[in-house]
């Protein structure tokens, strides 16, 4: 029984894009990581097909990988309520999001789908801090979004929420 | 992340990806993702968001909902009436309280404070 390790994966894009990587790398993912070392290398293909992610989108996630593939690994089900309230997100990271809304959006999708959470958790605070200090309809122009509520619907639950300040 | 109205509390429609499309074929988040952001941030901000459309009232009321503040402080009766009645009577909120606070208030020394089915003290 050959007792070499695959070093090398490659990556196939929906859209049938194949791209090479590190096995450190894809290995940020956990589905892979998962998918490695239930099948084992004995059993694994090189190629291993990402049906829901597009070309562009799986370029831009590796690039992230590639940046982040030396970080110890983040704590498992850190849950805690002040690392989840903390937007801080690191310079690179802040360079990296600063992609059209639609991109983030598909990054962020990517990130769960292939289960890199710490990559998750930087999309979800971009989009907090596009949330943060804005009016309900700031925020409602910022996504798009239509306002389905009454006037007496959206009094009831600013009455109903009025005790929920910050202290 | 356009509104789907019509799909109050209820996963949009999925792609498969996780994604769902609206109209206008623009991405919209899931509501698990949504709740993921809604956790980043601070309380008031919560409280906007909430008023911003339906399904992300239902998404974000877990947040808001999570730890409850009862100030019993002058003033504050009315507020505290309508939030305790709530609490008795709204399934939906009650069960999304993780923590109850109450604030603003010492217990003169001859009440004794009691947790369900156990005391915790006195004053």
């Amino acid at each position: 029984m050959s007792e070499t390790k695959i070093q090398k994966l490659t990556l196939v894009a929906n859209d049938g894009n194949k791209i090479e990587v590190d096995r450190q790398v894809a290995e940020k993912s956990v589905l892979i990581k998962n998918m490695l070392d239930d099948l084992g290398d004995e059993q694994m293909s090189t190629e291993v097909p990402i049906p829901n992610v597009n070309d562009t989108v799986l370029k831009k996630v590796i690039e992230w990988c590639e940046h982040h593939k030396n970080d110890p690994a983040a704590p498992q089900d850190d849950d805690s309520d002040s690392r989840k309230k903390t937007t801080d997100i690191d310079e690179w990271d802040q360079k990296f999001m600063q992609v059209d809304q639609e991109m983030l959006f598909e990054i962020i999708l990517a990130s769960n789908y292939l289960d890199i959470k710490p990559l998750l958790d930087v999309g979800c605070k971009t989009v907090a801090n596009m949330i943060k200090g804005k009016s309900p309809e700031e925020i409602r122009k910022t996504f798009n979004i239509t306002n389905d509520f009454t006037p007496e619907e959206e009094e009831q639950i600013r009455r109903e929420n009025e005790w929920a300040e910050d202290r | 992340m356009a509104n789907n109205p019509g799909n109050t509390g209820t996963n949009p429609p999925s792609n498969g990806n996780g994604a769902a499309l609206d109209d206008s074929n623009g991405i919209q988040l899931e509501n698990d993702i949504l709740y993921l952001v809604f956790a980043h941030l601070p309380r008031s901000t919560q409280q906007k968001v909430a008023l911003v459309c339906k399904r992300w009232n239902d998404i974000c009321s877990p947040h808001i909902n999570r730890v409850v503040d009862i100030a019993l402080s002058a003033g504050s009766r009315q507020r505290n009436a309508g939030l305790l009645l709530r609490l008795g009577t709204d399934c939906a909120l009650s069960s999304q309280v993780c923590v109850l606070r109450m604030e603003e208030w010492l217990p003169p020394s001859s009440v004794e404070v009691w947790k369900r089915g156990q005391s915790v003290g006195t004053t």
